[in-house]
């Protein structure tokens, strides 16, 4: 089995445990699942992914996407806490 | 690198489905299900992955690329232009092939080879070019591996050699079919892999006087087990084929 198909299976296995445990623990906030999601993603691209240097960008991209959509859910959450009406 | 595309393809359209079933039924299992899909699969969309098996054969096909510029020179230099010879030689106890490329020869089918000579080899009145053809390492290491021994001109023993080493080892096809009509020797090579197709366009000269890298491969392995002199006649690349005919001369 080469690298990328390790990867692909690694990370829909974690998804799915993931997906399967704040379920069963009765979370039902969205943001939560994506934090999660986004943090297995992270690791297991940066450990497993077998990228070549030059397309490490592309990879950019996506996190910087990613890290973005996280950044206003946790920003969202703050105001939130704080009790601002935006 | 298709197969991964393919599957990035098909988690985002499962993502697709699930976001669709989270709109139908507000169940927030499916929105999660969508996300993770979607995350997978674009990645899957947007890297360009190359697996390491195909990035070393391309590597591979530019060396080779090197090699027949280099023989392209010699030729060039000497002035050589026919059709080579692809001729069984004894080294020592071991046996091996060379190709003898004629540069002033009047019967290519006396072209042997006692012992391995040097650069120009000159028998009586006929003067070869005498060059180690690709395949020669390939015979030497099936051989020590006893994939290949010598056996006669047949078909059947041709094709299970062939098959075992283009197909089991070399996997440059996908299969081989072999005919033979009297000293001709057709070749099929069904699924190739296509990095040596365009070598007959850039180095006209030695794949008019070696064959293409398959072609050369080919007569090294055919001369090595049936002791023939082999010469490569003609070739054909077609979309998933390529057709070598050989002649034992």
């Amino acid at each position: 089995m080469n690298k990328i198909a390790i990867y692909v299976i690694t990370t829909l296995t974690l998804f799915c445990i993931a997906t399967s445990m704040l379920y069963y623990v009765g979370e039902r906030r969205i943001d939560v699942y994506f934090s999660l999601y986004l943090l297995i993603y992270m690791i297991t691209t940066e450990i497993i992914l077998p990228i070549k240097k030059k397309y490490r960008r592309y990879v950019n991209v996506i996190i910087g996407v990613l890290f973005t959509i996280f950044l206003v859910i946790v920003a969202r959450r703050v105001i939130e806490i704080l009790g601002w009406k935006i | 690198m298709k197969r991964f595309r393919a599957i990035g393809v098909y988690l985002t359209c499962l993502s697709i489905a699930f976001y669709l079933a989270y709109n139908v039924t507000e169940i927030l299992l499916y929105l999660a299900f969508s996300i993770s899909c979607l995350l997978l699969g674009t990645t899957l969309i947007v890297i360009p992955y190359e697996e390491r098996e195909v990035s070393f054969i391309k590597g591979l096909a530019y060396l080779t690329y090197d090699f027949y510029a280099d023989i392209e020179k010699l030729l060039k230099e000497f002035d050589a232009n026919g059709r080579g010879v692809y001729t069984p030689v004894n080294i020592g106890e071991s046996k091996s092939v060379r190709v003898l490329i004629p540069m002033k020869v009047s019967d290519l089918s006396s072209a042997s080879l006692e012992r391995d000579v040097g650069l120009v080899h000159v028998s009586g009145e006929d003067v070869y070019i005498n060059l180690i053809p690709m395949g020669f390492t390939l015979v030497k290491t099936f051989e020590k591996e006893g994939i290949i021994a010598t056996s006669e001109l047949s078909e059947p023993s041709v094709q299970d050699i062939l098959s075992r080493c283009l197909v089991d080892l070399l996997e440059i096809c996908r299969s081989v079919d072999v005919a033979l009509i009297g000293r001709r020797l057709t070749v099929t090579l069904n699924g190739p892999i296509k990095e040596f197709y365009d070598f007959d366009k850039l180095y006209p000269r030695t794949t008019n006087s070696l064959g293409s890298p398959y072609a050369s491969i080919i007569a090294s392995i055919v001369s090595y087990i049936t002791e023939n002199n082999v010469k490569v006649v003609e070739e054909e690349f077609h979309r998933r084929r390529v057709i070598v005919r050989l002649e034992a001369v």
